[in-house]
Order: structure tokens, then C-alpha cells, then sequence
């Protein structure tokens, strides 16, 4: 609040306090998109769960268009960073090791946005703008990057890896999409360590337990 | 096609008929309310919007099904229904086979299940996601007993600890579906159609591999 008494806050405030409405849409644009399908929910819907101004989103995005796709980039942007690690970090590790390390990033992205699995699953199951924006910025290099690696690594082919991909998007995230029916199902905490590093681990071995048998 | 017993079936149908277009219109309700329900988010969908898609008269939900909350319990026992008579169907086999033939066949049974049936996965995820009277309803009447089982299945024969079943369960419920209810997706991006008889063996002789591979020490 009262942080600096410089000239320099005069300046910086209103644009910081448009970036902070601007991350508050975002924030609230993937909840919204993720767990109510991009048809069913209104600009207005974002704003007013926002608790920001009315047209605020017109002016930082566009429109609801635009916000998906921004909703949609910084999802997809943060995977990535998880999951592609600078390459010397790897090289060093065995093949075997390698694929454990991609497994276990994936289910800690996943524990920790929930929002993505929801996203994915609201999207993949009719052909839409949308999923051709996933495919054609996301999808196809992800798929594309993994596949090579799996087949150097695992000797995995073509054919196997079209369902390993299904299986590991799926047996990775399904837990953390689900965290309520998990809470009440099995009285459990999805997102405490303990359970986040289990399900990484048993997520290791189902998908490498053929290799290293 | 019909001309010999066209009388015989006139008659019948003059009874029948009000009956018939009511029973007609019901279903047609509940097959665009599983569409809707399972596509989007419970709170989002209306009732004069699953009226309009199903084309019939304004009020005819609400006289067939009394209410929305009752339409998604409608559809939600259909859904779980299916899933009870296929696995249903399947006991008689399952009774007969050794202990890890059993798991693979349950394994299979699911993977089959949801290739023609993508809609459970879809629901589940709707529902799932935050907790509601539709939550504890889905599990209340299906999911705990059935969870139940495969736990105790899944421990007896191949060795899966029951602190581990959480793991277990959702891998399970992750791994097998998510190809199908991606369907769409699948297509666009790998080129594969999920619904051939090949894909989906291919997809279930993984999930075995891999499943009966897996167990906690």
C-alpha cells in the first residue's frame, strides 16, 4: 500500500493495477473454460467472477475468443516449461531415466493445474477452432517430440504410441482432475506431496514396467 | 414392405399411437440432456434449451421428468445402467477364469465399454470436478460399490496394496477412456479412427500389459 513515495509510482500504478485485472481474468478465463466448455460460458460470466468492471475483457483480450486462447497459450506454455528441461540436463541420464523424468514432470504439472486435463477433455471430444488451435500450437509438436523420444528410448512404434499417449494424458492428470470425488471416495488429499509423488512413481512404473522387466 | 398386416397394424397403432409419440418424446429428452449434461457443466444447461434441441412442446420436461435435477438423475441411471448390464453380462465368463485372466478380462470389458460408450468418461469429469448432490448421488448409487469391488478384486489378484488402490483406480479410470472420449481429438492428430475393432484390442492389450506389469511389493 505504501510501499515507495517516488515519483515513479505515480506512473506505474495504473498499469500495474492493469496487469493484476488482466491476470484476474486470465486466472478466472481457465477455470471458467476448463470446467464449463467454452459454449456455456458468457464474457460477462468472467468478469462479474472476476469482480472486475464490465468490458474489462473486451479491452484486455478482445473478446471471448481471444481469452480462451490466452487461457489456452498460458496452460500449454507452462507444460512446456516443465516438460522440456535444456537438453544437457538429460543426456547424462539413462534412456530409461529419461522417460521417468518426462512421466514424473507431467504428473506434477497436472497436480498442480487441475485446469488442463479439464480443458483437454472439454475440447478433444468435438472437432472445433479450438482443437485445432490445441493441435496445431500444441498437440502436434508435444505428440511429435514424444514420440521420437519414446521410440529411441523405449523402442516404442508408431501404432503403440498413439494409445501410450492416451494413457499417460489420462493415468497422469485423471487423479488431480477428480480431486472431490477423490476426497470424498477415498478420503484423500490429491494435492499433498505425498500423493502427488506416489502417483508420479506409480505412473513410472506402469508405463516402463515392460522395459526394465 | 408391410401391406399383409397393415390392417392388424393399423388398428394397434390407433391405441398406441398417443402412447407411443409420449414415450418417443421422453426418450428423445433424455438423449439431448445426456449430450448436454456430459458437454457441459450441470449449472449451464437449461431446460428450455434441452426442449428446443429435442424439438418438442415447451413444459414437456418438466411433465416427463418433474425437474432438471431429476432429468440429470435420469441420465445419469442410463449411463450407469449400460455400464451395469454390460459388466453384468460378462460375469458368467469372469466367474470361471484364473485370477490375472479375470483382471485382464475386467481391464478389457472397461476399455470395450467405453469405446462405445464415451459418455461415462465425459460425465464423470463434468461431476467430478467439484463436490455437489450429483457427486454423492454418482457415488452413493454406482461408483463406491464398484470402486469397492475392484478394490478388493485388484488386491486379491494382483497384489496391489490398498493404499496404493487410489493410484491404481485412477490410472485405471485415466488410462482406458480418455483415447475414446478424445475421439474427435485422436482423429485430428494421429489420423486414428478409436472406434475400429483394432484400435480398440490394441488399446486393451496395453492397458492389460501394463496393469497386470504393475504391482505394489
Amino acid at each position: 500500500m505504501n510501499d515507495v513515495g517516488d515519483s515513479g509510482t505515480r506512473q506505474r500504478r495504473p498499469q500495474e493495477r492493469a496487469e493484476k485485472t488482466k491476470k484476474k481474468l486470465l486466472d478466472t478465463a481457465i477455470l471458467e473454460f476448463s470446467e464449463r466448455g467454452f459454449d456455456a460460458v458468457t464474457v460477462r460470466d468472467i468478469e462479474i467472477r472476476a469482480d472486475v468492471q464490465r468490458n474489462l475483457l473486451k479491452y484486455h483480450f478482445g473478446g471471448k475468443e481471444g481469452a480462451w486462447t490466452a487461457a489456452a497459450s498460458h496452460l500449454v506454455d507452462k507444460l512446456n516449461t516443465y516438460m522440456s528441461p535444456r537438453d544437457e540436463l538429460l543426456r547424462d541420464l539413462s534412456a530409461h531415466e529419461r522417460v521417468a523424468y518426462s512421466i514424473r514432470s507431467y504428473v506434477r504439472y497436472a497436480a498442480e493445474n487441475p485446469a488442463f486435463n479439464r480443458l483437454m477433455i472439454q475440447e478433444g471430444k468435438h472437432d472445433s477452432w479450438r482443437m485445432h488451435w490445441l493441435v496445431d500450437n500444441f498437440l502436434n509438436a508435444e505428440a511429435n517430440a514424444l514420440r521420437e523420444r519414446l521410440k529411441v528410448d523405449l523402442g516404442l512404434t508408431d501404432e503403440e504410441f498413439v494409445h501410450w499417449h492416451y494413457i499417460f494424458a489420462g493415468g497422469g492428470a485423471l487423479i488431480f482432475s477428480m480431486a472431490p470425488e477423490a476426497r470424498r471416495l477415498f478420503g484423500i488429499d490429491v494435492r499433498s506431496d505425498e500423493i502427488i509423488e506416489r502417483h508420479a512413481q506409480m505412473m513410472v512404473d506402469l508405463l516402463l514396467s515392460r522395459s526394465s522387466a | 414392405m408391410v401391406q399383409e398386416n397393415s390392417t392388424a397394424a393399423f388398428k394397434a397403432s390407433r391405441k398406441r399411437r398417443p402412447q407411443e409419440r409420449a414415450e418417443v418424446t421422453k426418450r428423445k429428452l433424455l438423449e439431448v440432456a445426456k449430450r448436454k449434461f456430459t458437454q457441459h457443466d450441470f449449472d449451464a444447461v437449461t431446460i428450455r434449451e434441452i426442449e428446443v434441441e429435442a424439438g418438442v412442446q415447451r413444459n414437456l420436461l418438466k411433465y416427463h421428468y418433474g425437474s432438471k435435477d431429476e432429468i440429470w438423475k435420469n441420465v445419469a441411471k442410463d449411463i450407469f445402467e449400460n455400464l451395469d448390464r454390460f459388466m453384468e453380462s460378462r460375469q458368467e465368463v469372469m466367474r470361471d477364469l484364473p485370477p490375472r485372466e479375470r483382471m485382464s478380462y475386467t481391464i478389457r470389458s472397461f476399455s470395450r465399454f467405453s469405446a462405445g460408450n464415451p459418455e461415462l468418461h465425459r460425465l464423470m469429469i463434468q461431476e467430478g470436478k467439484q463436490d455437489s448432490w450429483r457427486l454423492r448421488w454418482i457415488l452413493d448409487n454406482h461408483i463406491r460399490e464398484m470402486a469397492d469391488e475392484l478394490r478388493e478384486m485388484v488386491g486379491r489378484d494382483v497384489g496391489i496394496a490398498d493404499s496404493d488402490f487410489v493410484h491404481w483406480y485412477y490410472l485405471f479410470a485415466g488410462g482406458v477412456p480418455v483415447m475414446f472420449s478424445n475421439a474427435p481429438e485422436a482423429k485430428l492428430l494421429f489420423g486414428v479412427d478409436v472406434s475400429t475393432e483394432e484400435v480398440i484390442k490394441r488399446h486393451a492389450d496395453l492397458m492389460v500389459n501394463l496393469l497386470l506389469s504393475l504391482s505394489t511389493d
